[in-house]
Formats: C-alpha cells, sequence, structure tokens
C-alpha cells in the first residue's frame, strides 16, 4: 500500500490542478463557516442566534455540512482528474506496460482514494475542533465529544462521493464528459428524478437515491427541524437514519468500487 | 530460453479480425522484427502480449512462466507513442518507471546521456520534441536492466535526423545480446538492425524466420540503355531474366539460374546493346516483403 501510494504521490505532487484543488480544499473548509458567520450576525427564528453554527456539539453539523460540499466538488473532481488524466496521457496503459498489473493500478487508484477520504476527514475533525473550542463558552470533553460520530460520517460520506467519482471516471474515460455528468448528476439529475418519483409516488422510496443516501450522513442541519412537520405531510422523514445512510452508503461505495475494478480489468487500455 | 510464445492468438474490434490465430516463438537474444503494413495487426499483438489489449482467443507466455505476473518488470518496451506524465522532467517521469517496475536505479543521468537528453533532464516532457520524447520513452524502456525491449514502430514521426539518432541507439541496444522484438513498417530498418522477421498482414503471420531464411536466392537487377525498347525485346528473350518494373531509365528484374552482371552484360553486347545502366545484387527484404504480401490471402 505504501508503495503503490508513494507512486501516487510522485505522479501528482508537481500537477498544477492537484495543487490548486487541495489549496481549495484547505482554505475554503474553515474559512467558508466563519464568513457566514460574519453574514449572518442575526439569524431569523427558529435558530436561537447563529452562535449555534460555531458552538460545540453543533459544529459538527454545520461544519459537515460545509465539507459535504467541498468533497462532493472539489475532491470528487480531484478523483475524476486523477483517474482520466491517465487515461488522456495513456499514462495508465504505460504503468501497465511498464510492470504493474491491472489490479495494482485498479488498488493504487483505491488506494489515493482512501488517503482523500483521510485527508478530508482530518481537515474536517481539525477545522471543527478549532472553531468549536474558540466560539464553545465552557467547552468540556462531554459536549465536544457529542458529535454522533461525526467524524466516521464525514469519512464515509467521502469515500461515498470519491467512489461515484471513481466509477464515473474509469468509465466514461473522457475528463470533462466524465466531471460535466458527475456534476450534473449530484446537483440537478437525482434531483430532478426525485421530484418526478415524488410526484408521482410519495413514497419513502424516494429516500433511497445514491447522492440523497450519501448526502444524509452530513445533512444540511436546519433540516432536522422542520423533518417532523415534513414527516407528518409526507408519512416519511425526509432524512435518513445515520445508521442506514452510512450501511447504505458503504454498499453503494462497494458497488461502484467493484464497477470500476470490473471496467479497469477486463477493458482495453 | 523461450523468452515468448504465442499460441493461436486471437483478437477482433467488432466486425473486423485484427489477429487471426498467430502462432510465434521467441527466443532468448533474437532481436525480432515484426514486419507488416499499417493495419496488419503489429501494434495489437504488441498491445496484447504487453497486457493493455485482451485477447478473445489463444495464449501466450513469456520467460517460459518464470516471472508470473510480473514478467513485464522485465521488458523494456514502447507501444505506439511515448507516454509520459507531462508536467513532469525527465528524472521525475524515469523515477516512476522505475519505481513501478520496482528497481533502486540512481543512473538515470546515464540512461538520458545515451540518449543524448542530459541537457533537457530538467525540462517539463511537454517541452519536448517528438524526437526527444520518443528518445526518453527508449531511456525509460532501459531502466532496470530489462530482458527484453520492445519497441514499436521507433522511428514514426521523426525527422531525418531524429530517425538516425534512434535508429543509432537501437543498433547499440541490438548490439548489446538483449532479446529485441521490433514492430516496423520500415523494411531498411528491420533488414539493417533483425536477426529474425515475422511478415504480417490482415491479422496472419505470412513468413516467419531469420532474415536470411526469408530472403531466397534470386537476385535483383535494374538494367538500363539508351533504346528501353530494344533491351526489354532482348531481356523478355533471356532465360533466367524476368522484368519485374519498368523505369524511364532503366528496366528492373528478378536474375535467377546463377546469372551473374558479366552473363548479362555479354548478351546484350552480342545483341548490338550496350548497357548505361547495369545494377545487380541480392534481393532487398523490401522486394521479398513485397512479394509476400501481394500474394497473401485478402482481407476478411
Amino acid at each position: 500500500m505504501k508503495e503503490l501510494l508513494t507512486i501516487e504521490y510522485y505522479k501528482f505532487r508537481k500537477n498544477s490542478v492537484a495543487i490548486v484543488l487541495s489549496l481549495l480544499f484547505v482554505l475554503f473548509l474553515p474559512t467558508i463557516l466563519l464568513t457566514v458567520k460574519d453574514i449572518f450576525k442575526n439569524v431569523p427564528p427558529p435558530f436561537p442566534s447563529s452562535s449555534i453554527f460555531y458552538e460545540f456539539p453543533t459544529v459538527w453539523d454545520y461544519q459537515g455540512y460545509v465539507g459535504n460540499w467541498l468533497v462532493s466538488f472539489l475532491m470528487g473532481f480531484m478523483m475524476i482528474y486523477f483517474i482520466t488524466s491517465e487515461i488522456s496521457n495513456r499514462t495508465m496503459r504505460q504503468c501497465i506496460i511498464n510492470g504493474w498489473t491491472r489490479h495494482e493500478y485498479w488498488l493504487s487508484k483505491f488506494f489515493l482514494l482512501l488517503m482523500l477520504a483521510t485527508v478530508a476527514t482530518l481537515l474536517y475533525t481539525l477545522s471543527t475542533v478549532i472553531i468549536g473550542l474558540v466560539h464553545t463558552p465552557d467547552p468540556d470533553m462531554e459536549l465536544i465529544m457529542d458529535s454522533n460520530l461525526a467524524v466516521l460520517r464525514f469519512f464515509i460520506m467521502s469515500v461515498g462521493y470519491l467512489s461515484l467519482a471513481m466509477l464515473l471516471a474509469t468509465w466514461i474515460r473522457k475528463g470533462t464528459l466524465a466531471i460535466l455528468v458527475y456534476f450534473a448528476y449530484i446537483m440537478f439529475v437525482e434531483q430532478i428524478l426525485r421530484g418526478i418519483h415524488l410526484y408521482y409516488f410519495k413514497h419513502q422510496s424516494v429516500l433511497y437515491y445514491p447522492i440523497n443516501i450519501i448526502e444524509d450522513l452530513m445533512p444540511m442541519p436546519i433540516l432536522r427541524a422542520p423533518d417532523n412537520w415534513l414527516a407528518k405531510d409526507l408519512g416519511f422523514k425526509v432524512l435518513l437514519p445515520y445508521w442506514e445512510a452510512g450501511l447504505l452508503t458503504l454498499s453503494l461505495s462497494a458497488l461502484f468500487l467493484w464497477l470500476s475494478y470490473r471496467i479497469i480489468t477486463k477493458k482495453d487500455l | 530460453m523461450n523468452v515468448l510464445k504465442i499460441e493461436s492468438l486471437q483478437k477482433s474490434y467488432g466486425a473486423i479480425k485484427a489477429v487471426k490465430s498467430l502462432t510465434l516463438s521467441i527466443e532468448q537474444g533474437m532481436i525480432f522484427g515484426l514486419l507488416g503494413p499499417n493495419g496488419s495487426g503489429k501494434t495489437t499483438t504488441l498491445g496484447i502480449i504487453l497486457g493493455v489489449l485482451t485477447n478473445d482467443a489463444g495464449s501466450y507466455q513469456w520467460f517460459e512462466g518464470k516471472y508470473g505476473q510480473g514478467h513485464r518488470k522485465k521488458i523494456g518496451a514502447i507501444l505506439e507513442t511515448p507516454n509520459f506524465y507531462p508536467y513532469l522532467d525527465a528524472i521525475d517521469n524515469l523515477k516512476i518507471v522505475a519505481k513501478i517496475k520496482g528497481v533502486e536505479q540512481d543512473n538515470f543521468d546515464d540512461l538520458l546521456k545515451i540518449v543524448d537528453l542530459s541537457h533537457r533532464k530538467h525540462s517539463k516532457f511537454s517541452s519536448y520534441s517528438l524526437g526527444m520524447k520518443q528518445r526518453l520513452a527508449i531511456a525509460a524502456a532501459m531502466i532496470g536492466e530489462p530482458e527484453v525491449l520492445i519497441f514499436d514502430e521507433p522511428t514514426n514521426g521523426l525527422d531525418p535526423q531524429g530517425i538516425a539518432e534512434v535508429r543509432n541507439i537501437l543498433k547499440e541496444i541490438a548490439s548489446s545480446g538483449k532479446t529485441v522484438i521490433m514492430a516496423s513498417h520500415i523494411l531498411d530498418e528491420v533488414e539493417k538492425i533483425c536477426t529474425h522477421v515475422g511478415i504480417m498482414k490482415f491479422g496472419n503471420l505470412l513468413a516467419a524466420g531469420p532474415v536470411g531464411s526469408i530472403l531466397n536466392d534470386d537476385l535483383y537487377g535494374e538494367i538500363g540503355a539508351s533504346d528501353i525498347e530494344r533491351l526489354r525485346q532482348i531481356l523478355i528473350q533471356m532465360q533466367g531474366v524476368a522484368i519485374t518494373g519498368t523505369n524511364p531509365l532503366f528496366l528492373e528484374c528478378t536474375i535467377r539460374n546463377g546469372l551473374t552482371a558479366e552473363h548479362i552484360n555479354r548478351h546484350l553486347a552480342d545483341n548490338g546493346v550496350y548497357a548505361n545502366h547495369l545494377v545487380v545484387r541480392k534481393q532487398r527484404l523490401e522486394e521479398e516483403f513485397l512479394q509476400i504480401t501481394n500474394n497473401a490471402p485478402q482481407k476478411q
């Protein structure tokens, strides 16, 4: 694993796209929430005050929601770029010619995916702890740790997005098209499909779309409040329980990764 | 040792059969030239044995199975185009190749010297000319002292100077005793470098063996005279000479039955015609290649 990751590091350490996207992630993750703090000094009801954005334990959810967007956009973009740039530069086939098996090639990208998810989760944890400690009047361990396993949820969510990105990149092969399909799906296509689904079948099954499942690990926190009255109207809750979203995301990730493995090991390069 | 054994290899792209039941064996130390016109299946064959294309049927085995799945780490290969990370320089790119091959190599400078790229070792790959890219690919192929080197159309797209440079490097590699497999449609290149050849067309292997055995004993002749029509009439009647082509200044012939330039010259003089151009030499691979490929079955 270490050897494969070292090679991936050598491949991309001087790549300007990777450097810019990484810097944007590192820069945006802590600053977006702090920028919101300055913009929304007075928040309307039902929020008691804007301090819930930055104080323990709710900071885990708000910072997690910011991270949700950043991972899906920046890390997803990066994952697609890492794979499709190797296809367009034909360095993927050269790696095979130089001696890797296709299995090793897939493993190198899978380890890269895990590394990105781990780094994103570490940065999320670090930024959340720092923001929370600075803004919480009397932080104690019990308050800090009251996160509903937010770190684990964030990691699983990251793996989910990146697995989808890896599948689309290996399947579509062309970088621009893969990125377009990825963003279109997470931003519009699934929303439209779910809208049509809900219009014809007001049923809980509308929750079980891939991006909705992954998003529900780190949902928009304010959805929690109206979820109860929405549930009365719809007949089901709009947010999946964390344990269910977690298990389903892991299952989906396994499916996406298995499909990407099949493509890499079976297709002509 | 048997370096590569290919048995009944087949590959199709939809309805097009790119390789049809190819069987071939390459021994250690051979400089094997895989010849064929564009689209004959050379690159597809190399793509399959290098693991980037999947075969529909048949099998191949490297090094009698000695290295298992890691056999490609013992092979240095350029397939079609030089493929490197465009934003990295020569040294960084070579480091990645060495890491993939699992070799501890620190003589990148020596390798770059061989291919005359030392002065550009810190330039990004994207800034290289095609000739420089090809030379870097040759340097990369030599990393880790591979037992076999594979070059697919190594001088394709190069200018005359680039062709000469790459050809000289290939000659040096060929003389080092390594097994080399080289696909080309430039026959002169193969004839000058290779010990063995295989000739492909429409996915079939038409002939294979030592270069000497592929070339037959017939001679090639060019005979010119001021009156080409009179010359033609005399040569048509001469036994052992067959006219194969016409040039404004001379006639091209195949010469058999042990006839020499002296025999032809004397015969012409006896018939009152004096040659102003007379060349008799052994057949070149090019002539042989055209003869073999023209007699090949048509595309299916």
